[in-house]
């Protein structure tokens, strides 16, 4: 099996608990942080180092939305659908995103750069319409900021 | 030890027993879906919701431990209520297909429903629709409708058969209960998930279809496919309109018995019903005419049987006479046995079975490696007087080199319930073959007489299980077609004999564990 994470990954994850089942979380989380996703050979993996059985591991990540059993691009676009970013014209943004990547929510555009999500409330009302691309909150944001955006990450 | 009142009646229980299994003892039924006294607490189903005296909000009965000078009520109003709502969510989306449900009649959805809820649905939004006919496995099959995501099953598989085979995956309305992608279900103790199945969810591919539970004759026995004597209930109805295989017998269920088997069965227990009405049955006493083993009366078949053994007897003594005694008999059929041939015709070439097959297959939870379901009650009855009993493969010997001239067999092989095609035990030999037994084996061809037996389930018996635990058990229905109780055909074979045979002979007595010849 394909080691995933480093032995002192690891054993620093399984050391913050009393037993090995409460690291489930943390682990598959450091899966995903390195794979973008987390495929079943991940699960299987998760449930080796866990000890527990591979169906444990998956209805954990089946049941969290933000474990991701697909692969997605290299930036994952977070459209703000709750109420204030929504009266601030999250709409006109989503609509906009789908258009110029050419690809549906949940979906991932050919080049494998973006993909397309929406997401409830990112806590940040005050800067609505807001759109978080990987760990990084953008908001205010109009359409035109936004193509300036995603130049920069297809760049980088 | 708290003392508790539950509903105005007051009980003492030990220290950490929840409140649902307290209310049990006093036979105060609160509803549940997820708690199974076999298992451990989920508290996820939120039916078993009670009232407690100072705390403010509902309890759930099946994770709230006891505490001394608790007052719990479980039939007023908010209870009434919380167990409506929570009817009302649970039906949301399920199909309410009850009458074509195979579950319906045995169902605590329908049982609840029809006792606290009863209200038009409220519900305008189309019902989620999911996957009806869902192969778990080779036994098993699941309806993800009816559904109620309880987890019996996940933890029977986690606590009881040791290995997690199932989960309950995504959320909310999209939850469902699967093996993980890819795997099939197959665990030798999967017949169990479809008992515990609060609803009609898990169905056994077997069982489904074939009666409506309501319909069933329920009667009690013991499971007689291995040492363990698991208690069991028979299903059975021989006057149906629905006939399938003109089966009398549908299924086998586990009955609970702390001592011996808790909640659960083994597959292979629990599929052993088919052997009750199986082809291979023997209806009818068989007689050898040339090749030929023809249908014959009771009173002929006796008659010759006796006939035989008396001329054996007088040309060859009682050395010339063989006794084989599966352990598959009851105590009761081995005391008979004793009386007739070693106490009266004083036959000495005694047998209690082949031994335990060392590479059979055993485990640490029900299933024992001897196949037999009595061996310990022929060693405690003590068919012969200590260390004259003769080892099978030695009484074999004498029967194949044609020193035993006449050889009579009682009770089925227990390795033919696990291996029917395997090879017959008894070599060919020379002389006269008589079996008593309830299913054909490949011995018959040599056999001269076959005397139909009842199965454990058709007969009153007492078998004693590995750890010497003595069990009782009634017929549950009458023997098939010809079939007679072991201990009737002894008698019988007694009477034609002419020997002295007292009529309570095989009654289980204090004396009965001790060899009488001793005396």
């Amino acid at each position: 099996m394909q080691q995933i994470l480093s032995k002192n990954e690891v054993q620093e994850l399984l050391g913050r608990y009393p037993n090995k089942e409460a690291a489930l979380m943390p682990v598959l989380r450091a899966i995903q942080m390195k794979e973008g996703h987390i495929s079943k050979e991940a699960e299987h993996y998760a449930a080796a180092i866990l000890e527990l059985h591979p169906s444990r591991v998956r209805e954990v990540v089946a049941f969290y939305s933000m474990f991701r059993e697909k692969p997605e691009g290299k930036h994952l676009i977070l459209v703000c659908e709750s109420i204030s970013c929504a009266l601030l014209g999250s709409e006109t943004i989503l609509e906009h995103l789908k258009k110029r990547l050419a690809i549906g929510v949940g979906e991932t555009t050919a080049d494998k750069c973006f993909t397309l999500e929406t997401a409830e409330c990112l806590a940040c009302c005050d800067q609505a319409p807001s759109v978080m691309i990987n760990d990084e909150l953008f908001g205010p944001v109009t359409p035109e900021e936004l193509d300036g955006i995603l130049e920069e990450k297809m760049k980088g | 030890m708290p003392t508790i009142e539950i509903d105005g009646k007051i009980i003492t229980v030990e220290p950490g027993l929840t409140v649902i299994q307290a209310a049990d003892r006093l036979g105060i039924h609160i509803p549940r879906f997820c708690y199974h006294p076999g298992l451990s607490p989920a508290g996820s189903c939120r039916m078993c919701m009670v009232e407690i005296e100072k705390i403010p909000k509902l309890q759930t009965a099946c994770t709230t431990p006891v505490v001394n000078g608790m007052v719990v009520r479980t039939d007023t109003e908010a209870v009434q209520d919380a167990r409506r709502s929570i009817l009302e969510y649970l039906l949301i989306n399920h199909p309410i297909d009850c009458p074509i449900c195979d579950k319906s009649g045995e169902c605590l959805l329908q049982d609840y429903y029809t006792e606290y809820a009863r209200y038009t649905s409220r519900f305008l939004e189309t019902r989620w629709r999911k996957r009806k006919v869902f192969i778990l496995g080779p036994t098993i099959v699941m309806d993800e409708e009816r559904c109620v995501l309880c987890s019996r099953c996940v933890r029977f598989f986690e606590e009881v058969s040791g290995v997690r085979r199932l989960g309950i995956f995504q959320r909310g309305s999209e939850a469902y209960l699967s093996t993980y992608p890819g795997e099939v279900l197959e665990d030798l103790y999967c017949g169990n998930i479809v008992d515990i199945c609060p609803v009609g969810a898990l169905t056994d591919r077997d069982f489904r279809f074939n009666q409506r539970v309501w319909m069933l004759k329920r009667g009690h026995s013991i499971c007689p496919f291995c040492a363990r004597g698991c208690n069991i209930i028979v299903d059975f109805n021989e006057d149906s309109d629905i006939q399938v295989n003109d089966s009398r017998v549908y299924r086998f269920r586990p009955r609970f018995n702390t001592k011996v088997n808790d909640y659960w069965m083994c597959d292979t227990g629990r599929y052993g019903y088919k052997s009750l009405d199986a082809a291979e049955r023997i209806r009818e006493p068989l007689l050898r005419e040339g090749k030929r083993l023809i249908p014959v009366g009771w009173d002929r078949i006796i008659k010759r049987a006796a006939l035989r053994i008396r001329e054996t007897l007088a040309s060859h003594g009682p050395e010339g006479v063989g006794v084989l005694v599966h352990p598959t008999v009851a105590c009761e059929t081995a005391l008979a046995t004793r009386e007739l041939f070693v106490e009266q015709l004083g036959i000495r070439n005694m047998s209690t079975g082949f031994p335990v097959d060392p590479s059979a297959f055993e485990d640490a939870i029900l299933i024992r490696r001897d196949r037999a379901p009595n061996r310990r009650g022929l060693e405690m009855i003590g068919m012969v007087p200590k260390g004259e009993d003769v080892p099978a493969g030695q009484l074999a010997a004498g029967w194949a080199t044609g020193r035993i001239k006449l050889l009579y067999v009682l009770g089925d092989d227990p390795a033919r319930f696990h291996n029917p095609q395997g090879p017959s035990p008894i070599p060919a030999g020379e002389g006269i073959l008589i079996l008593q037994k309830s299913t054909a084996g490949p011995e018959d061809a040599r056999a001269r007489m076959v005397l139909p037996a009842a199965m454990p389930a058709e007969e009153d018996g007492t078998f004693v299980n590995f750890e010497g635990r003595v069990q009782h058990f009634d017929a549950a229905l009458a023997p098939l077609g010809e079939a007679l109780p072991a201990c009737e055909i002894l008698r019988r074979l007694g009477e034609a004999l002419k020997v002295e045979l007292h009529p309570e002979c095989w009654r289980l007595g204090q004396e009965t564990w001790a060899p009488s010849s001793s005396s």
